[in-house]
């Protein structure tokens, strides 16, 4: 598991704490950073890069840095090396565009978008695409997300998922223009079940909802800030739509969310959840 | 190399990564027209360098001058201006 051991709202030490409880666990880890981190990582395997992301920068202006940041130079080696996966706790922006620069994007697939797994309240789990990646999406790219969300619930083991598009009310026409031509390009996709509302998506009434990268993320930190923190869910989300297994950890991640991101990452590396996205997005419309 | 054959090389690359119908023209608003973010115009940039160190002509757009990209045609001069060199 390729880890930036830059990236991250609580610095490098909360970071390299998780980086060193997943290597103690038995997870073969390199990580990526500027020297004087990877310093700190005595034992483990590492590659020289230069430094983080910041919030502030344009993520994908900052991929053009030399020495390339940390969250770049990890791609870069995931890229390299067959069943290697890769975790940043960076800015998800900067992870997405340096997945798509170093791995590729998946065919038919434009913009790569998060998938996160928000609690049901009868156990299970809900997939909510796009949980923040692609910022004003065009209408018709919530096809390709749905059939992402749609992949990556048939990958986890659901046969035929159902797919609800998030909006205020259940009725055709609800919403604003956006969900109205969004849920017009949903309409005949296998397993679209129509408006869905948040509520409807706490009782586990679809499988994947699916929104906007703006409103999802609000979606999932809101379900953070009301949930006691056993039910805050994964606090990591896959990167869907990019070719290999890419998992964004919280920016607030602690210690103990980094250790969680890895292992979560190594479980789908096993379990080649990869060639099981792409076939099954192949076989879906 | 001439701007139109930068020219052919940029919207060939725009094409595909936007997944538009036909090339752009030169007058194109990057944002406003082809929807295209700071992602798109690195993937597209860094595909014309690889395809230009290939040829021969290797061309790096320094991040100052991608910030400043707004048209098709900007893109096309900004690389033409890099495969003349440090002006004296």
């Amino acid at each position: 598991m390729v880890v930036d051991a830059a990236g991250g709202d609580h610095g490098p030490p909360t970071v390299l704490s998780g980086i060193r409880a997943a290597a103690d666990r038995g997870v073969p880890v390199v990580a990526c950073g500027p020297e004087v981190l990877v310093h700190q990582l005595a034992g483990l395997r590492s590659v020289l890069s230069g430094d983080a992301v910041g919030m502030t920068e344009d993520p994908a202006i900052a991929m053009r840095r030399d020495p390339p940041p940390s969250v770049r130079a990890a791609a870069r080696v995931v890229a390299d090396n067959d069943g290697a996966g890769l975790v940043s706790a960076g800015p998800s922006g900067a992870t997405v565009a340096a997945a798509v620069l170093e791995m590729g994007r998946l065919p038919g697939v434009h913009r790569p978008v998060l998938a996160a797994r928000l609690p049901r309240r009868e156990g299970g789990h809900v997939i909510l695409v796009d949980a923040g990646a692609r910022l004003d999406p065009q209408p018709e790219e919530l096809r390709v997300h749905a059939r992402l969300g749609r992949a990556y619930a048939r990958a986890l083991g659901t046969a035929e998922p159902t797919v609800g598009l998030l909006n205020i009310g259940h009725e055709p026409g609800k919403g604003d223009s956006f969900a109205r031509a969004a849920h017009e390009m949903l309409a005949d996709l296998t397993g679209f079940v129509g408006n869905t509302e948040p509520q409807a998506v706490a009782d586990g009434l679809v499988d994947v909802i699916v929104t906007d990268a703006f409103t999802g993320n609000i979606m999932l930190k809101t379900v953070e800030a009301f949930s006691p923190p056993d039910r805050r869910g994964d606090r990591a989300a896959l990167v869907l739509g990019v070719r290999g297994t890419v998992l964004v950890a919280h920016g607030a991640a602690d210690a103990g969310d980094i250790e969680a991101a890895i292992l979560m990452a190594s479980r789908v590396l096993e379990g080649g959840l990869d060639a099981l996205m792409a076939d099954a997005l192949a076989d879906d419309t | 190399m001439t701007p139109d054959e930068i020219h052919n090389l940029v919207t060939a690359h725009l094409t595909e990564v936007l997944a538009l119908d036909e090339p752009p023209s030169s007058d194109a608003e990057l944002e406003a027209d082809l929807h295209a973010d700071s992602l798109d115009l690195v993937e597209v940039v860094e595909a014309v360098e690889r395809q230009l160190e290939a040829a021969g002509h290797p061309v790096t757009l320094p991040e100052e001058r991608l910030l400043s990209l707004v048209t098709v045609a900007d893109v096309v001069a900004a690389i033409h201006d890099d495969m003349q060199g440090p002006v004296a």
